[in-house]
């Protein structure tokens, strides 16, 4: 029986940097803050509230991400926007990720075979 | 779409003053957008918690507490790790801590009884004075490396990476293997910390002498200022010397244990001479002690044989240890 605060601590860290991956392929469709809190949710990418508003602030400083004030609404919102680089990037980690996963599926089948 | 020059002046909302509280660490120039954004994400939290049947006033008050303390938020937001010296530069600042603080308050412990015997101040004031100096020294010497180093965590990054970039190498690790058969820093430090108070036990009895009998007498022969006392100190100086040497090399070689025997030799020999000779102690011992002379003779000779006891011992545990250090080779 696996300690639960253990395996949340590891689960943490093995999720730690797909939170970035996980914006950045969403926000290929403009999005604003709080509606892709709920998208990644939705999506099963458990994030923090206090965790994305600031990430995307830093994305856009590394120029992942263009953003655009919407004043059109009942409340003005700022858009976000994955660019260029961005999507280079996005595509790269997805890449990696999908590496990673053959990478397992290989250590885990020869783990099985006797 | 420009802010208007005098912004008018917002509601006293929980909203506002947690934006109000979490923009103030915000650098100037984000600060307006950072507020708008925030209000606005907050607003988003607030309307679908509500929507969810919570009140405004719980949903407000869950949202703002589901985003916490407005100085981490911040901190976040710059992307700043909250930490006084962080793990590049901690491995620095604890190794210059440390060695400052085995050498200054030393020095200066020192440097503080000879001036109190100087200015012939009593022992307890000389006492006084040296611990109130070293802890003093100490303090600051603790609080200002700190600074220095959490000035340089929060303001260059730069100089960090510079600093902390410096590859270990082998070539840094201590000499000896053996943690026993190793010279360890404590055991030198104790050593010269020794050498020093019996250094400054030789002016001290002569310029400040005790009391003994009401009257001020030198506990050691004057007339041994011409020559024997400092050839004695110089000897002692030397053994300062030989400590460091020998922690440098960081273990027993036959040198040193060579150079050891005849440095307590150069002691041993001329102190056990002159006491068995009795122009060791003061003679006028004998009257402010209200003592026969043989039994001073008694004493020094017992003082004769505690030394020479103690210079084999000494010489026979740096033996013992050299040779443990070889056999683990």
């Amino acid at each position: 029986m696996v300690d639960p605060d253990l395996l949340r601590t590891h689960r943490q860290e093995l999720r730690r940097g797909t939170v970035v991956v996980a914006s950045l392929v969403a926000l290929r469709e403009p999005g604003y803050g709080y509606g892709l809190l709920e998208t990644l949710a939705a999506q099963g990418f458990e994030v923090d509230a206090n965790t994305l508003y600031p990430l995307l602030r830093r994305l856009e400083e590394q120029g992942l991400l263009t953003s655009e004030w919407d004043t059109s609404g009942p409340r003005p919102r700022k858009f976000y926007r994955t660019s260029p680089e961005g999507s280079e990037l996005a595509a790269a980690l997805l890449a990696e990720i999908t590496s990673l996963s053959s990478a397992f599926a290989r250590l885990t089948g020869e783990e099985a075979s006797p | 779409m420009s802010a208007p020059a005098t912004t008018k002046p917002r509601p006293n909302t929980l909203t506002e003053r947690y934006v109000q509280a979490t923009v103030r660490h915000v650098p100037q120039a984000q600060r307006p957008d950072v507020a708008r954004e925030l209000r606005a994400s907050i607003a988003d939290m607030v309307e679908a918690r509500a929507g969810a049947g919570q009140s405004p006033g719980d949903a407000e008050r869950d949202a703002l507490t589901e985003l916490g303390d407005p100085e981490r938020l911040a901190a976040t937001y710059a992307g700043r790790d909250l930490v006084l010296i962080g793990p590049r530069l901690f491995l620095e600042w604890w190794r210059l801590l440390k060695l400052l603080l085995a050498i200054v308050p030393a020095i200066l412990v020192v440097i503080t009884v000879i001036g109190g015997v100087a200015d012939d101040h009593s022992a307890g004031k000389i006492v006084g004075d040296a611990v109130g100096a070293a802890w003093n020294v100490a303090i600051n010497i603790a609080f200002w490396v700190t600074l220095v180093f959490a000035m340089i965590e929060r303001f260059a990054p730069d100089e960090v990476d510079e600093i902390s970039s410096k590859e270990w190498t082998p070539d840094e690790l201590p000499e000896s293997a053996d943690p026993r058969g190793g010279i360890s820093f404590g055991e030198t430090a104790a050593s010269i910390g020794f050498l020093a108070v019996v250094i400054a036990f030789f002016p001290w009895q002569e310029w400040r002498p005790p009391s003994i009998g009401g009257v001020e007498t030198p506990l050691l022969n004057t007339d041994l200022w011409s020559f024997w006392l400092p050839f004695l100190i110089a000897v002692l100086v030397i053994e300062i010397g030989y400590e460091l040497v020998k922690y440098r090399i960081g273990r027993w070689t036959p040198g040193l244990l060579a150079a050891k025997a005849v440095i307590n030799l150069a002691f041993a020999i001329p102190v056990v001479w002159l006491l068995l000779a009795g122009d060791f102690l003061n003679p006028g011992l004998t009257d402010a002690l209200d003592a026969s002379q043989s039994t001073i003779d008694t004493s020094a000779s017992i003082t004769a044989v505690v030394v020479i006891a103690i210079t084999i011992w000494d010489f026979a545990d740096a033996a013992w240890k050299a040779r443990q250090s070889q056999t683990l080779a």
